[in-house]
């Protein structure tokens, strides 16, 4: 691999990791969005 | 040729860019992904009663989610094919612009994220249950065996791409009744019309890669009777939901019109000679085709997508705007 495919590839890899990495933040925000609307007006009361 | 235009494409491909985040997007196929969403909005917004928009809005999500990772499952098992064909060799992966891994990888994630998302958002396990058995079928039963073996290939694979409307209406309500079966058999019922449609005017592409497409497998004039078949047992069941409490007057109206049109370019079809020219000339795209003998395969092809978007719209307006004039006071 020549340089500049080598710099050309670890863009490309920079760009991936930072993608994967939104979509894990916003399937966690999902789930915990989830969660929330489940419980509803419950949302702040404590079980004990 | 045809053997070396994969190889010459990827060679293209590389040498000039790299993949962008469109070619992800292109790998969930989606045009196909759009129909999924909306159809099982539709199936949603039909079962009734009361629901959490932001927990309905995330199923519909999931669905589509869902449909999109069949699709790269879809690229990832035909990238070979697809390097074979005109209509498909710029796809991502036999562009050389993804690997297949990264297809592979991307529909099985997927697969997990919409599952799970589906089966916390929706009212029962149902509904994400359906989903698994629709990524299943489309992924595996279609594309990885019947694809390549039968031309009834898209009658059967067809039921994967109908099932949105009942997982929609699984996830609203946690059961499937008759009129939600009703819904998976027109798009079912739609699916041979449009798709051999489709077949007819790129019979060479489906040659080229040895698909036993109906067109290739039986001839342009077996098809083209088959397609009359199908679609003269697709208008009445279309018609159908007016009466079974689905549909209203709005629906009735809508589906009796564009039936009517239907039936009317799939008798131009039957009585032409499409297919009889198969569409391999040169820049020939996927919605133009020069070739006389085919212009009545095309323009089916067009309607067919603007009837069961009108058909689908119809519902959406009179269950989802509260237009809903019952014709007939049954409900099933």
């Amino acid at each position: 691999m020549s340089e500049p495919e080598l710099s050309d590839f670890r863009r490309a890899q920079k760009r991936r990791s930072i993608a994967t990495a939104l979509v894990l933040l916003s399937f966690v925000a999902t789930i915990f969005l989830i969660t929330i609307v489940k419980l509803q007006g419950h949302a702040l009361n404590k079980p004990f | 040729m045809t053997q070396t235009l994969a190889s010459n494409v990827k060679a293209h491909a590389t040498a000039q860019r790299a993949a962008g985040w469109q070619d992800y997007a292109a790998l969930l196929k989606p045009r196909v992904m759009s129909l999924v969403v909306f159809t099982a909005l539709v199936g949603y917004v039909c079962a009734g009663g009361t629901h959490n928009p932001v927990l309905g809005a995330l199923a519909v999500i999931a669905i589509g989610l869902g449909g999109g990772a069949a699709g790269a499952l879809n690229m990832w098992y035909d990238a070979d094919i697809d390097g074979l064909m005109k209509r498909t060799a710029m796809r991502p992966v036999p562009a050389g612009l993804i690997h297949k891994d990264e297809a592979l990888a991307m529909g099985l994630v997927m697969s997990f994220v919409s599952v799970i998302l589906l089966a916390l958002t929706a009212k029962s396990y149902l509904a994400a249950g359906l989903l698994v058995f629709t990524i299943f079928f489309y992924a595996v039963v279609y594309s990885m065996w019947l694809k390549r073996s039968t031309p009834q290939n898209i009658v059967i694979g067809g039921l994967a791409g109908a099932l949105p409307p009942v997982v929609g209406w699984a996830a609203a309500t946690g059961t499937m009744p008759f009129n939600a079966w009703l819904l998976v058999a027109i798009i079912f019922l739609w699916t041979p019309p449009h798709s051999w449609a489709l077949a007819l005017y790129k019979s060479g592409d489906y040659a080229a890669a040895n698909i036993p497409m109906m067109p290739v497998a039986k001839g342009p004039k077996s098809t083209r009777l088959q397609m009359l078949i199908y679609s003269l047992v697709l208008v009445p069941v279309a018609i159908l939901p007016a009466f079974t409490g689905l549909g209203g007057v709005i629906y009735g109206v809508v589906s009796v019109l564009t039936g009517a049109i239907f039936l009317l370019l799939a008798w131009r079809v039957y009585r032409s000679n499409a297919g009889e020219t198969d569409g391999r000339a040169e820049g020939r795209a996927l919605y133009t085709d020069e070739a006389a003998d085919n212009r009545p395969a095309r323009d089916l092809f067009a309607f067919s997508l603007l009837y069961l978007t009108g058909l689908f719209a119809a519902l959406l307006l009179e269950r989802g705007l509260g237009l809903y004039m019952p014709v007939i006071g049954i409900n099933l």
